[in-house]
């Protein structure tokens, strides 16, 4: 592999690895406040390029780029929060609120990815570009889109970490993701701190869906295969931080990036399987994980 | 007499076949502290729960703070009201620190106070019940028993509770540990705040207990003076058996 090649996969695993890091904060983000696997988060992904398409294609309302994704952002934090009390609140309370869980978000991805389909038809899209051009790094050039959506993936989930850190509500979420019974007690609306974490969790893989339709052709299922590969980086860095995902996400992106090279796209998921698999095995809690889940 | 702070009346709970709590009503005056015994399995603990909706109503019977009716307001809602409550297990946020513990509690019940306030009331929480300053800063999940269960009292305290409904404080203590927590339940009394307070460590509820009631099987079996009501025969039935009476 001569250093241009390396080159050239590094970067596609830096930024396999940011969009997935995206995809599996939104997903652990929902497991670990509220216990639960949100397998609509796919359906998100794809929303939420479908929602940034509308608001910034000159073929719709031809909005510019930027305030495209925050209006995005916004109405997808809507979308989250009315899902949870839409499909979860109602069975919380009950035992196997999980199983139930499983069975309302499949439904609801069903429903959102036929609803896509039913309002934006089938022929595939693709979101402006978030910048054109390459930027030249001695030998290596990168390409200015992969800077941004680079810089604003460290920024998002940085200004999350933050915030889940210090922020007065990301203290109550963490409060509310550790003990519901004693958040109650202490005069906390549980159920509004869960919507916002369901809500900032859709927020997320919007956002993911926005970056993948800037580099991809968008259509209803293209949040599938993420979801796949944001569930493989959550069981592999382990689901009990917030913070265990984003360092297997990029591990993830990497591997992937050179399985494509070495073994070819169609052997690369199966590397990921076995991965995981093997972490299951071995460290079942995952890499970056402990046995009890806490934001 | 003197006007009733908590009036807590003909509460029941049903669990399918098992009445776990059966028409128990009882009131509690403004810086009393009522105790609250029983066998295990005699509906103590299903009684607070019922009353904080933590996790769960009452199938029957109504909840009044200073008149106004509790038992229709969410969990929270019903906290912030007024009625405060520890559990017998330590139940803090273990991941988060001892002073942020606190301030959790702190925030939902005065969001108006600017941060360094926020923390002053915190920090006077922890002094009450007697946290040592100097380790404020350690995660809760890290803490011996005893500190645990003074955190969860200090949170309990700085939501500003009219009445504090504390399951069992003294258990997994020791003896100097039940002692110092005497101290802290007379500090809290000090403060004008009422304690509904259930207790296995029998020495301690009789010292401290304004009024003692009893409950078996879910029912009240008796009601009054502590040492009244420690020889009434059917309560040393209840705890003792038949044969003792």
């Amino acid at each position: 592999m001569d250093a241009a090649t390396l080159s050239s996969v590094l970067q596609g695993g830096i930024v396999l690895g940011a969009l997935y890091a995206l995809m599996a904060t939104g997903l652990s983000l929902v497991w670990t406040t509220l216990g639960i696997f949100n397998f609509a988060h796919g359906a998100f992904i794809a929303l939420g390029a479908y929602i940034a398409w509308q608001f910034s294609s000159v073929d719709a309302w031809g909005l510019p780029l930027f305030p495209a994704i925050l209006l995005t952002l916004a109405v997808m934090f809507a979308v989250g929060a009315l899902m949870y009390f839409l499909l979860v609140k109602p069975f919380e309370r009950r035992a196997d609120v999980v199983l139930i869980s499983v069975i309302t978000t499949l439904a609801a991805s069903a429903i959102l990815e036929n609803g896509l389909l039913l309002i934006w038809g089938p022929r595939s899209k693709q979101i402006p570009s978030l910048g054109s051009g390459e930027v030249a790094l001695g030998q290596i050039s990168l390409a200015t889109s992969e800077i941004i959506l680079l810089a604003l993936v460290l920024a998002i989930l940085l200004g999350l970490g933050l915030f889940l850190r210090y922020a007065r509500p990301g203290r109550i979420m963490r409060a509310v993701s550790q003990n519901r019974e004693a958040a109650e007690l202490l005069g906390l609306n549980v159920p509004l701190y869960f919507a916002i974490a369901f809500g900032l969790s859709a927020a997320t893989a919007g956002l993911a869906g926005v970056f993948v339709g800037t580099i991809r052709f968008m259509n209803p299922e293209m949040g599938t295969e993420p979801l796949m590969k944001a569930l493989i980086v959550v069981i592999f860095g382990g689901v009990a931080r917030f913070s265990s995902p984003l360092y297997a996400a990029f591990i993830i992106g990497m591997l992937e990036a050179f399985s494509i090279y070495v073994l070819g796209l169609y052997w690369a998921p199966a590397v990921l399987f076995i991965t995981m698999i093997v972490v299951l095995l071995l460290k079942p809690e995952g890499l970056f994980g402990n046995h009890q889940r806490t934001l | 007499m003197t006007e009733p702070i908590l009036s807590v009346r003909g509460m029941s709970k049903r669990f399918g076949g098992l009445q776990a709590v059966q028409d128990v009503s009882f009131d509690v005056t403004s810086g009393q502290i009522f105790g609250i015994a029983g066998p295990n399995g005699s509906g103590k603990s299903t009684l607070f729960n019922i009353i904080t909706r933590v996790p769960f109503g009452a199938n029957a019977g109504s909840v009044t703070l200073e008149g106004r009716e509790m038992h229709r307001l969410r969990a929270d809602a019903i906290a912030l009201a007024g009625i405060g409550r520890t559990f017998q297990r330590e139940n803090v946020f273990s991941a988060l620190s001892a002073i942020d513990n606190v301030l959790v509690a702190v925030e939902s019940q005065a969001r108006a106070l600017g941060f360094p306030q926020k923390v002053a009331r915190a920090e006077k929480m922890l002094d009450l019940v007697g946290y040592p300053p100097t380790m404020h800063n350690m995660l809760a999940g890290n803490l011996p028993v005893y500190y645990r269960k003074l955190l969860m009292i200090a949170s309990s305290l700085a939501l500003k509770p009219r009445v504090l409904l504390m399951d069992e404080p003294a258990s997994s203590l020791t003896g100097p540990e039940i002692d110092n927590m005497k101290e802290v339940i007379l500090a809290i009394r000090g403060e004008g705040i009422a304690i509904v307070l259930i207790e296995h460590v029998l020495s301690l509820l009789m010292e401290v207990s304004d009024t003692l009631l009893v409950l078996d099987q879910g029912q009240v079996i008796a009601q009054g003076l502590p040492g009244d009501v420690i020889k009434d025969p059917e309560v040393v039935e209840a705890y003792l058996g038949g044969a003792y009476v």
